[in-house]
């Protein structure tokens, strides 16, 4: 490829700005700040346009870093030769809109698909953007600053067609990703992992087709079973069936036997019947006898005990008739002693009481102070005409006085005056001598009143007293002993009089209970004993007579329950089909039910053997039907094995093979890296140099008779090796389209003499690149363009 | 009279060759299901007999309770018979047992007959003991409608044919109408003799990739000395194989898009599988498990079968420089390796270089 011409619309620093290349070396010389690097990142961002970060710092964003200040459009174009046909790409920047991107043939003037106008720089030389900085791009920065990449990474980078994303250390981890589970130790790999598949597989298909074999044995014992069962139950069917007539033989006898018991017991009924003479006494019957006879117990206790009370309720009675009781003789001694004049009469004692209080009262008020005068007021002043006249008129004279000694003359009235009171007074006096009168009246009645009812009660008191002997005692001490004997010759009389009436009340009574008594146990008697006569019991002692009938009443009963109990028995009994002949052989039926129990256990054990062997059978079958799966699960886990055993050979192979073809790549490269290095190095030292590259690309010069690492040599030295081992890796690489190389003053640090082995180098390369050289000091100007 | 002809129900198969267990167990019972459906189907639609031409089970051992539900669907339809002859997977099957239900019929080592009014089926099983004989000892009468029951594949030879096998050449000029045979998965039939046809009814449900298509039985209607017959579709799915070519396609979208357009109009109760073929590049991605999981809602049970070839281009590689064509040209120049390893070789390593893991 060879670079004709570059305008630059706004690009950083640059507007309006024309370059034009020569087909060899283009030396372009300006000072710092004019955009020389401007316009080596221009080129490449015509080649491969910007890289799309969006990194915030302006060194690592070159689309922000170029954005021109000015307005305008951001990009411009670049005209180009590839294999003698002449293209422009056109380029034009834009965040808002978004990149316009041209590829002309300038030939026909329209736009071409000869390379893809995107990825310019990849679609002819192959190499991404990476590369191209790599290689044909030599900067300012450290010429050797991919000193420490591998070789395979840089050739990866270097080589990488368009959109091969990976390195080869990327796939070799990529591959041994994949291979990883395979290497697993412990035997935890995956291999060994479906080897334990298919072991258990083959184990569990072992144990199905065992659980087969298992399962044809138990077939032909299930058929044994089967068949002892069915003879088992022809012998238990005859057996049954000579059972069957040994229970009908027993249930002939049985019937029989009952037949004979019912007869046997109707039989013995009836002669218990016989007794009663046609009336069969019933339980309620005899205890109704019963209950008559202890009525009759009882009537005769009480008609005795009635009896023994009636005798001695005459005997009371007697004594009272005499007169003999103690009560009676006190009563007769009571008399002597106080009452022999008669008892006080109803409320004496009481008046005599009230007699001797009230003198006792009379006696005390003999000696009190008399009580107030209290007049009749009204009487008093208004009873006696005469004083009440003059008192009237005196009040009116007085006033007639006053009023004439006022209004009239004074000494009238004074004397009217005078006059009025004197009538008044004498009114007064008549009143008060009423008064005082009646006072002593009242006093003088008084006291002969008091005096005088005092005596009368006084003699009442000694009256009373007198009539009983009383008299030298304390009056009150003797009313009370008086009134006491009297109580007690009242309740003496009232007992000894009710005791009698008692007493005569009681012997009739116990007369007519005597005498009902009699008749009651008469009539039960009587009823008693035609009962029990008619029941066929003659006896004196009824109740014993009774107990008779009640025993054979009782044997009666149990008769008539055994009759009845054989007759449900009988029908109980289940009737035979048949008869049997009294000659009829005993059958065992213990025997025969042994034999049943035997077989029914024999068939019942069987069933039970089959039931187990049923269920083994189901069990082996289960598990024997598992069999083709498992059958198929081992057939899918070899096949699966297969599978992945080939995918890890494949995995190892394409490690292989990947590897060898990294090491055919560097060997292939390194060769002639090596070759053009130590070309290069000839031309710079102005001798043969041996050169060692290894395949991180490391170098080892071959001075003083070995080979030495770079580091042994001076700065300038490996500035000048480094650039050329980039050339040397720009010739191994690109051999069809050679591209432009751009250098960007990359000389700085040498000196005179070196300059000079530069000069020779940049026009060793010139004669084979088109070469863009970008000096900014006059001094490291080549002269050669 | 209506006659149904099936075979090769294999009950109680294991399935886990195609599918994972859970699926496996649940067409197990759909299989089941479907022959319960057929006798149901039997007992509505009048059916007189049911001709059951081999391998009802799977295999030898089979479990009680589905022996118990294959009883109770033959009694559920008292008034059809079922006609039973053992194939070559349930010859040991301890089936049926001695309490079978009066309407299951079995043939056995000799020639077994069962008469319906004008129609006479008659059925063997084939054994090494009877296998040449049993040709000689058919007896059917002209006058009547003859359906044979035979379980084997096709053999025409005039020698001795396999003890699994059924000489067709041998049943030629025997009276028969149907040969009702058992065996193959697939329907299928073809001219026996001048009179007759032969026919495989294929089975009932497709048990996996390899019995795609159509399943069901085949409905003979006999009527006045005259035998139809009829394929009727049966299976409650569908097992469908669909190819699609993706040479070409660019990445996975592609691939999808292809897959799309050739599931397009398949049910959703259906079990398809999608084998992708063509030339592809080795740097394209496939995303088989990203696919299948993406189109696995779509049906009863989605799978992709790869089968694309890595298209290399020798050309370009042979001068690249890159360490991909010097990986391809090592691969390539491997005698050891054959052309499919190579491909393999090629494309994990292409796919390793772009960052992506490459499965097989």
């Amino acid at each position: 490829m060879i670079i004709k011409k570059c305008y630059i619309e706004n690009f950083g620093v640059l507007s309006k700005r024309a370059f034009y290349f020569d087909s060899g070396l283009t030396e372009i010389c300006e000072e710092n700040g004019m955009g020389k690097s401007t316009l080596a990142v221009f080129i490449k961002a015509m080649l491969f346009g910007f890289d799309k970060n969006k990194r915030k710092d302006l060194d690592e964003n070159e689309r922000k870093k170029y954005k021109p200040w000015q307005k305008g459009n951001y990009g411009g174009y670049l005209d180009f030769e590839v294999k003698g046909k002449l293209y422009r790409i056109e380029k034009s920047f834009d965040d808002t809109e978004g990149d316009r991107v041209r590829l002309i043939d300038l030939a026909s003037g329209g736009d071409t698909e000869d390379f893809d106008k995107d990825n310019l720089g990849a679609s002819i030389f192959g190499i991404d953007e990476g590369g191209y900085e790599k290689s044909a791009y030599l900067s300012q920065r450290d010429p050797s600053c991919f000193k420490s990449d591998r070789l395979y990474t840089k050739l990866s980078d270097l080589l990488e067609e368009e959109n091969d994303m990976g390195s080869y250390e990327d796939a070799m981890k990529l591959l041994e990703e994949a291979e990883s589970p395979y290497k697993k130790r412990g035997g935890n790999d995956r291999i060994t992992a479906i080897e334990n598949e298919i072991s258990q597989a083959l184990s569990d298909l072992a144990a199905a087709e065992k659980h087969e074999e298992l399962l044809s044995q138990a077939m032909p014992d299930k058929d044994a079973l089967s068949k002892k069962l069915e003879v088992l139950e022809a012998e238990q069917k005859k057996a049954n069936a000579e059972y069957a007539a040994a229970i009908e033989w027993e249930k002939y006898k049985r019937y029989k036997q009952a037949k004979d018991s019912y007869e046997a017991a109707i039989k013995d009924k009836s002669v218990a019947e016989a007794t009663f003479n046609g009336k069969i006494p019933t339980s309620d019957e005899l205890d109704d006898i019963e209950r008559k006879l202890k009525v009759i117990d009882l009537e005769q206790s009480k008609h005795d005990e009635a009896k023994a009370e009636l005798k001695e309720a005459q005997n009371k009675q007697n004594l009272l008739s005499a007169g003999e009781t103690p009560e009676q003789k006190r009563i007769i001694e009571l008399k002597e002693l106080l009452f022999k004049e008669g008892l006080p009469a109803e409320g004496e004692i009481d008046e005599a009481i009230k007699a001797y209080r009230k003198s006792s009262d009379l006696k005390a008020r003999l000696s009190e102070p008399l009580p107030p005068y209290k007049p009749d007021y009204k009487k008093l002043f208004l009873g006696s005409k005469v004083a009440l006249s003059l008192a009237i008129v005196g009040v009116i004279v007085l006033i007639a006085g006053i009023l004439i000694e006022i209004l009239a003359d004074r000494i009238a009235g004074k004397v009217v005056y005078a006059a009025g009171i004197l009538s008044f007074a004498a009114g007064a006096y008549i009143v008060i001598a009423k008064y005082l009168k009646g006072k002593n009246e009242h006093s003088e009645s008084h006291k002969k009143s008091v005096r005088g009812e005092y005596d009368i009660e006084e003699k009442k008191v000694r009256d009373f007293l007198a009539r009983y002997g009383m008299t030298e005692k304390d009056p009150f001490e003797a009313i009370m002993q008086i009134s006491k004997k009297l109580s007690e010759y009242v309740a003496l009389s009232e007992k000894v009089s009710d005791e009698a009436k008692e007493a005569a009340e009681k012997i009739e009574e116990l007369t007519l209970k005597i005498a009902e008594a009699e008749n009651k146990i008469i009539g039960l008697k009587t009823e008693v004993s035609l009962y029990l006569r008619e029941r066929g019991e003659e006896a004196d002692d009824l109740y014993q007579a009774y107990k008779n009938l009640r025993d054979r009443l009782n044997i009666y009963e149990i008769r008539r329950g055994i009759e009845v109990a054989a007759k449900r028995n009988l029908e109980n009994c289940e009737k035979p089909e048949r008869e049997f002949e009294d000659t009829q052989q005993e059958y065992d039926t213990r025997e025969l039910r042994q034999t049943l129990n035997k077989l029914s256990a024999d068939i019942d054990e069987t069933r039970k053997a089959l039931i187990r062997l049923d269920n083994d059978i189901a069990y082996h079958t289960d598990y024997a039907a598992q069999k083709c799966y498992y059958k198929e699960k081992t057939e899918t886990l070899k096949e699966r094995l297969k599978k992945e055993k080939y995918y890890r050979w494949i995995v190892q192979k394409t490690k292989a093979c990947l590897e060898k073809a990294k090491n055919n790549l560097a060997e292939k490269y390194i060769g002639e890296i090596r070759y053009a290095f130590g070309r290069y190095l000839s031309v710079v030292t102005g001798k043969k140099i041996e050169v060692l590259v290894n395949q991180e690309l490391g170098y080892e010069i071959h001075e003083g008779g070995q080979y030495r690492d770079i580091k042994y040599f001076s700065r300038g030295y490996r500035d000048l090796f480094d650039i050329c081992q980039r050339l040397a890796l720009a010739d191994a690489l690109f051999k069809d389209e050679k591209p432009f190389l751009i250098l960007d003053d990359p000389f700085k640090n040498l000196d005179d003499k070196k300059m000079q082995a530069a000069n020779k180098l940049l026009a060793e390369i010139a004669s084979k690149y088109q070469v863009i050289y970008f000096v900014c000091h006059t001094s490291r100007k080549l002269g050669l363009s | 009279m209506k006659i149904i002809h099936c075979a090769d129900i294999h009950l109680g198969s294991a399935l886990t060759a195609h599918f994972n267990k859970e699926v496996a167990d649940k067409r197990n019972n759909e299989v089941t299901l479907t022959f319960e459906r057929l006798a149901e189907a039997a007992r509505s639609q009048g059916v007189r007999a049911v001709i059951i031409a081999g391998d009802l089970f799977d295999q030898k051992s089979v479990k009680k309770s589905l022996i118990d539900t294959v009883l109770k669907a033959i009694a559920g339809a008292p008034d059809t018979d079922f006609l039973y002859l053992k194939g070559n997977h349930d010859k040991d099957t301890p089936f049926p047992p001695e309490d079978m239900p009066e309407n299951l019929k079995v043939f056995g080592t000799d020639w077994t007959y069962f008469d319906y009014g004008d129609v006479t089926i008659a059925g063997v099983r084939l054994t090494k003991e009877n296998c040449a004989s049993v040709y000689g000892t058919l007896n059917l009468k002209a006058g009547r409608t003859n359906i044979v029951v035979m379980h084997g594949k096709l053999v025409r030879t005039s020698g001795k044919a396999p003890e699994d096998a059924v000489n067709i050449l041998k049943l030629a000029g025997k009276n028969i109408d149907y040969l009702a045979l058992g065996d193959y998965h697939a329907y299928q039939k073809d001219k026996l003799d001048g009179r007759g046809i032969y026919c495989y009814s294929g089975c009932l449900e497709g048990r996996g990739f390899d019995e795609f298509g159509e399943k069901g039985y085949v409905l003979l209607e006999c009527k006045r000395g005259n035998i139809s017959d009829e394929f009727v579709p049966f299976a409650k799915r569908s097992v469908i194989v669909l190819e699609a070519d993706i040479s070409g396609a660019g990445g996975q979208a592609d691939i999808e898009k292809a897959i799309g357009t050739a599931v397009q109009g398949i049910g959703k109760e259906n079990l398809v599988r999608v084998r992708l073929t063509g030339l592809l590049s080795p740097e394209t991605y496939k995303g088989i498990n990203y696919l299948t999981q993406k189109f696995a809602d779509r049906f009863y049970y989605f799978g992709i079968k790869d089968e694309t070839r890595v298209k290399i281009d020798y050309e370009a590689c042979k001068d690249g420089v890159s360490l991909k064509s010097e990986f391809i040209r090592t691969v390539l120049a491997d005698a050891s390796l054959d052309e499919e390893q190579k491909e393999h070789i090629i494309a994990m390593g292409i796919n390793a270089l772009m960052g992506e893991r490459y499965e097989l």
